[in-house]
């Protein structure tokens, strides 16, 4: 019993000291990303690798999740003679919850777990204790590109995310909801008030912080070789994916009460 | 040069380095041997900084390493060139970019001075500039080892060269190139070089004074004939499948004094 309890005991504390780590690693982080040097070249990279890389998944997952959405909401549209208003459940759905937590999670899922991957390796490979040797802060050349990159394609991935699923929702409006194109758009338009876009937009921002510095947090406190690799990255993915629920959530309540809603 | 003194370290509960005391006198080269896992390694670690001791000093060219500001600690290592154990290139860059990657870093630099100077370097550890757009993992095992030393000495020209198991892992004929040009390096340049390394053929032929780590203790801190004549049982134990290389050795070198 006592041994049980003191394993448990002794978990708290790590989990404890872990979230003091990671919260001292993001001010360090954040202080590093409002002053120069910068690495542009690497910020490039970094841009194309999570924005290019990540959009035929996003666009993909997207798409059909829109449908899927669309489909759900005809049918109880339909049982009220509604079918009109797809368009403006679209928008809430998806402009301002889907859209942005789903692109949250597949670019988690690819380039959250690409770059613990990668840190971690070069982390046991002593990669990183050459860049210091080298007199490189391997957080200013690795970690404020990747954040700096995020924060810029998340929300551009995220736009893009909401157009193709709004897509999708189009063509099941036309084909199954047999409500034309022409008013299904047009009560998108209506209800994509600078408001749903706030909403939705405010959202990647927090999403790429917490994928980021999660994910670059991670691969620096690999250890154990290969298999720790590995480990870090499946935990990144998991704390990341549950972060982003989490923060979807209190996002938008704050942002609810913030726009008195 | 380097001096340590009474260090002690740990990685978690584990205790790795208990009281350790040594110096590396300039222009010397001190060979670290001992059994896997007794902190060889974590002693370069600390004469760069990356690691900090939990008690004493480690003293690198008059500076406690330890207590170093950021701003002093990256003047000490201007002065260092590290060969990491398994080279520790970057693997997403060209040897070129690895080579020149100090150049590259402090910029300032046109490109084709750069790559004049990566050439250099490269022909200066015996390797065919030709590979410069070359990535790592496509060169073999000795060659990367070889980019690592290279990419060490464009570092800063420096004035002290830390070597983790520069040879492990190779096979016999590149073992020796790379023992050759450690040796050839010295001869040259003058610099101080601690080498950490299994093989004591290697140890030999490269060291001037050297150390020996069990337990997280120093064992045994001498020159080559006192290592000859040592009767500790660690030392002996240690070295027993290297008498016969061991008394080779000291004999070439009494003859080669005594002509």
């Amino acid at each position: 019993m006592f041994k049980a309890l003191n394993g448990f005991e002794s978990r708290i504390k790590e989990q404890l000291l872990g979230l003091q780590d990671l919260t001292l690693f993001s001010v360090r982080i954040l202080g590093l990303s409002v002053s120069g040097p910068f690495y542009v070249h690497d910020l490039y990279e970094q841009l194309h690798f999570m924005g290019v890389g990540s959009l035929h998944l996003v666009v993909l997952s997207t798409f059909f999740a829109g449908q899927g959405m669309a489909i759900q909401f005809v049918r109880e549209l339909r049982s009220m003679g509604t079918e009109m208003y797809l368009g403006k459940l679209m928008v809430v759905a998806i402009v301002r919850a889907l859209g942005p937590t789903l692109t949250g999670i597949v670019v988690a899922s690819r380039t959250g777990a690409g770059i613990t991957a990668e840190i971690g390796s070069m982390k046991s490979a002593n990669q990183i204790d050459a860049l210091i040797a080298f007199g490189t802060d391997p957080g200013r050349k690795l970690v404020v590109p990747r954040l700096l990159a995020l924060l810029v394609m998340l929300p551009c991935l995220t736009l893009i995310a909401d157009m193709v699923s709004l897509f999708g929702g189009s063509l099941v409006s036309v084909y199954q909801a047999h409500v034309s194109a022409i008013s299904y758009w047009s009560m998108v338009r209506a209800y994509l008030t600078p408001e749903n876009i706030t909403v939705g937009m405010v959202k990647p921002v927090a999403y790429a912080f917490i994928i980021s510095i999660v994910s670059c947090w991670k691969g620096f406190t690999t250890e154990g070789g290969t298999r720790g690799v590995g480990r870090s990255t499946t935990e990144t993915v998991v704390i990341c994916v549950v972060s982003i629920l989490i923060t979807d959530f209190v996002l938008t309540r704050v942002i609810f009460t913030w726009l008195g809603w | 040069m380097i001096e340590f003194k009474d260090v002690h370290f740990q990685y978690g509960s584990l205790l790795v380095l208990d009281g350790v005391s040594f110096h590396v006198n300039r222009g010397s080269t001190k060979v670290i041997m001992g059994p896997s896992g007794t902190g060889k390694s974590t002693l370069l670690k600390l004469m760069l900084g990356l690691l900090k001791p939990d008690a004493g000093q480690v003293i690198v060219d008059g500076v406690d390493v330890g207590q170093a500001k950021r701003s002093e600690m990256n003047d000490v290592r201007r002065k260092i060139g590290m060969v990491f154990q398994d080279g520790a290139l970057f693997d997403s860059l060209t040897v070129g970019e690895n080579v020149g990657y100090s150049f590259l870093e402090r910029g300032g630099m046109p490109i084709d001075e750069v790559e004049a100077k990566v050439r250099e370097f490269l022909a200066q550890v015996g390797l065919d500039p030709g590979i410069l757009d070359q990535l790592p993992d496509q060169l073999s095992i000795g060659m990367q080892r070889r980019v690592a030393i290279a990419r060490a000495l464009a570092a800063c020209n420096p004035e002290i060269m830390l070597y983790d198991e520069p040879t492990t892992g190779l096979d016999p004929v590149t073992l020796e190139t790379i023992t050759d040009i450690i040796v050839e390096l010295q001869e040259k340049m003058h610099m101080t070089s601690v080498v950490v390394t299994h093989q004591i053929p290697d140890a030999l032929k490269v060291g001037s004074s050297f150390l020996i780590l069990a337990g997280g203790k120093v064992v045994f801190d001498g020159s080559a004939e006192a290592l000859a004549k040592c009767t500790i049982p660690m030392v002996m134990s240690f070295l027993e499948p290297f008498k016969k290389t061991l008394r080779a050795s000291f004999t070439s070198l009494h003859s080669e004094l005594g002509n």
